[in-house]
């Protein structure tokens, strides 16, 4: 293709000085120097902020792990730029981040959030309060990522395949760790646990 | 488990990052299930509500950081970007200037670009004109204010930089990008708008297989070899 072609006979697909909106979308997340974080929440937060609080319980937290999670895609824009979707990126940084917090709160109980969760019952396919409950205990025996597969499988709905897809594991995997994981919860768990997962 | 739509499929429907037969299939799912109508209902009211709360200041500070003046550092006004948000254009401001001296190249380096008609030229800056938008003719002056587009063709490179040097002889790195390996024209995914520095405005294009470290770039931006690096660059003199 010719490019001073096109300039000169102006044949070809007119260009724009001004990109539309869905193609600078695809080339924002490719190229580095137009990573524009403050761009990049606009359109993404909510999902983050949402992903937070359905883990965290209240709103104060989980806006503190949305910045965190905003920090760390600023500091990691290498690694944001290689993926395909944003959205799966943030979503599962959001999660891990969270995890995280989790994970630490639990190790500090006195800094624990004394108010009881929000329930976001619209977006819930299980108690979340409840699955919280069970996450945060989870935190303390169970490997990070046998965590991650009950709450992207429960909490979040996905399959087995759609999990491990995220967790760059087998869907197969998945359903393994938690297999494993139910055996050892025993009939002490809550009851959506027990029953059989997809 | 529910067979239900996993939450993070609603929130990548609502984003338009789903489309085609599954596209088909979630939407048959949606008029279908209630449950799942009201989840992705619920995610919209999250998102109508989250546009109306202020972002952060922690994040709003981020384009002063260091990592992003790595890219966008000379004359850069907030004003703008803010304005270029919305639709995730960024706008820095390439502080240029006065051409007095158009055929000075302040890079010290060769210009790997022969401006030739008929012939694929890998960088070019665009304009949107009073007759609408087109290439900038070699020769042709740029002016403060003006709003510039470049393209350029990746000839088939893994990684691509596009950097501007001012009349003052300063880099100005506009972004590092990873290439699908394909030859072809493309628009950057930003527009530029020249300020008044003097001085002629060079546009600087890098094409290489590795990502480049920022002194590497640097220095290929000048002029110097780096190795593994293909540079093309353009200058026009300012009014
Ligand atoms: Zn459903």
């Amino acid at each position: 293709m010719s490019l001073v072609g096109r300039a000169v006979d102006g044949t070809g697909p007119a260009p724009r000085v001004t990109n539309d909106a869905a193609r600078v979308r695809a080339g924002a997340e490719r190229v580095a120097g137009t990573l524009d974080i403050a761009a990049l929440y606009r359109r993404y937060g909510d999902m983050v902020l949402g992903r937070c609080r359905s883990l965290l319980g209240n709103d104060a937290d989980a806006q503190e792990a949305m910045q965190e999670v905003f920090l760390q895609v600023h500091r990691q824009r290498d690694a944001f730029r290689g993926e395909a979707s944003p959205t799966t990126y943030l979503y599962r940084a959001a999660t891990n981040t969270c995890l995280n917090r989790m994970r630490t709160r639990r190790r500090r109980p006195e800094e624990m959030v004394a108010e009881p969760p929000a329930v976001l019952a619209s977006d819930a396919l299980v108690d979340q309060v409840e699955l919280r409950q069970v996450v945060q205990r989870l935190l303390a025996d169970e490997d990070e990522r046998t965590v991650s597969c009950v709450v992207y499988h429960y909490l979040d709905g996905m399959t087995h395949d759609e999990a491990g897809a995220l967790l760059g594991i087998s869907g197969a995997a998945v359903r393994k760790r938690i297999g494993k994981f139910r055996e050892r919860l025993g009939p002490t768990g809550p009851s959506w646990f027990r029953e059989g997962g997809t | 488990m529910s067979g239900h739509l996993s939450t993070l499929v609603l929130h990548q429907y609502r984003y338009g990052e789903i489309s085609g037969a599954e596209a088909v299939a979630l939407r048959q799912h949606l008029d279908a299930c209630p449950e799942c109508a009201a989840r992705l209902r619920a995610q919209e009211a999250e998102r109508r509500a989250f546009e109306l709360t202020p972002m952060p200041d922690a994040l709003r500070g981020l384009d002063a950081e260091p990592g992003w003046r790595r890219f966008l550092r000379i004359g850069f006004v907030a004003p703008l970007l803010a304005a270029a948000v919305a639709t995730l254009v960024v706008v820095p401001v390439i502080v240029g200037g006065l051409g007095d001296d158009p055929a000075a190249d302040p890079v010290g380096g060769e210009v790997g670009t022969t401006r030739t008609k008929g012939v694929d030229l890998p960088l070019e800056v665009w304009t949107d004109g009073a007759s609408g938008v087109r290439a900038v003719a070699e020769g042709e002056p740029l002016a403060a204010g003006q709003r510039v587009q470049l393209r350029y063709d990746p000839q088939g490179h893994e990684w691509s930089v596009l950097a501007g040097v001012d009349g003052t002889g300063a880099v100005e790195v506009f972004g590092q990008a990873e290439e699908d390996g394909a030859t072809g024209g493309r628009h950057a995914p930003f527009s530029l708008v020249l300020d008044a520095t003097a001085g002629p405005q060079t546009f600087v294009l890098l094409l290489s297989d590795r990502p480049l470290l920022e002194d590497e770039l640097q220095r290929a931006v000048r002029g110097s070899e780096v190795d593994g690096v293909v540079r093309h660059a353009v200058s026009h003199r300012k009014e």
